[in-house]
């Protein structure tokens, strides 16, 4: 193991420190001494380096290109910028994007029949519950007023499963009375 | 009168003086560490006329019968201040005034001109190299060497712990000599 100071033990040492076998190695090891005395000189000169006041004329001010002082700015406008734009992007009402001319051909071809159809199939509904109001009348006439709360014969259970919202009205039933 | 205010021990307390005084006796003090812990002249000045208007206030503020240890108080005040300076480097980036070492500037010494150049060479790495250390080791070498405080007092004046003091002077002084070193 070698015996010799560390650098750590030897600035103890110089700052008044340290224990008495430290100091009694440092006054018997000529190693230590030596790296001592260097050590002494090093802070010596730093210390009259750092005390030493440069004139005036020291101060300088380094020219910095004028791209590196406004590169920073120039970067957030640019970040701000499109900031910007991707928002109003996002938020602005967007137009409806004009029609290709294939769907325009393939509408042409297939609307007609399309709506046809479906004008065709809303005719059959409607002459269906017309029928079964007309129905539904006829079998109130058969039947006096009182009545008008109990249902009428067997087949009014499907008519009123299929038409429970057309009853007929009070003013109707007197008018058929009357008649 | 300025025999007055220097002190013979560094904590020892003096008598109650002049602001003017005060200002004769430590200024250039204040300055020379606010120039070492700011490596900006123009800062260092500014920063020292922020520590005695602080000065000023607290000298009468005080109860002029109050025995006032300046020196410690002022070196806090000031490392503080320098503190704060430095927090807010930012704006002497972007103003690009960041001070560096000129080797031409310093005044011969009267040696040969080869002496003269190597002596120079050396401050300046010397210069660099302090320059390079962190804050914390700048302030407890500026302190602990320049000013020459004692461990102890340095620790209470940074409000960090006396080995605290001893890590950080050990780490800013192998920086040093190594850089020192280099041309050895």
């Amino acid at each position: 193991m070698n015996p010799c100071l560390k650098d750590q033990k030897l600035l103890l040492l110089h700052d008044g420190e340290g224990t008495s076998a430290e100091r009694s190695h440092l006054a018997e090891c000529e190693a230590c001494a030596k790296r001592y005395r260097q050590l002494r000189s090093d802070l010596e000169a730093i210390t009259r380096t750092l005390r030493e006041e440069p004139p005036p004329r020291t101060v300088s001010h380094p020219f910095r290109p004028f791209t590196a002082r406004w590169l920073p700015t120039a970067v957030a406008v640019a970040l701000a910028l499109i900031l910007m734009w991707q928002g109003a992007r996002i938020w602005s009402p967007s137009a409806p994007a004009p029609l290709s001319d294939e769907i325009w051909i393939v509408l042409e071809e297939f609307s007609p029949d399309f709506f046809l159809q479906n004008q065709a199939s809303a005719e059959g509904l409607w002459t269906v519950v017309a029928d079964a109001y007309d129905r539904a009348l006829a079998l109130e006439a058969d039947r006096p007023c009182e009545w008008y709360d109990m249902p009428a014969r067997g087949e009014v259970e499907s008519v009123d499963a299929g038409f429970g919202d057309f009853g007929v009205p009070v003013s109707a039933c007197v008018e058929l009375n009357r008649s | 009168m300025i025999a007055n205010v220097r002190q013979t021990s560094m904590t020892d307390p003096i008598k109650p003086v002049s602001y003017e005084d005060l200002y004769t006796a430590h200024y250039r003090e204040v300055l020379r560490l606010c120039r070492l812990l700011l490596s900006n002249h123009h800062d260092a000045e500014e920063v020292a006329q922020e520590v005695f208007l602080k000065v000023y206030q607290k000298f009468h503020n005080n109860n002029q019968n109050q025995i006032m240890v300046w020196r410690p108080w002022l070196v806090r005040v000031s490392v503080n201040a320098c503190r704060d300076r430095r927090r807010s480097g930012w704006w002497r980036w972007w103003r690009g005034t960041k001070e560096e070492y000129q080797e031409a500037n310093y005044p011969d010494s009267g040696k040969t001109p080869e002496e003269t150049l190597l002596g120079r060479e050396t401050q300046g790495r010397i210069w660099r190299a302090f320059q390079e250390l962190s804050r914390r080791q700048q302030e407890v070498f500026v302190l602990r060497y320049v000013d020459e405080w004692s461990t102890d007092q340095v620790a209470d004046m940074l409000g960090i712990t006396t080995g605290s003091v001893k890590r950080h002077l050990f780490r800013a002084v192998h920086h040093l000599r190594r850089v020192l070193g280099e041309r050895r």
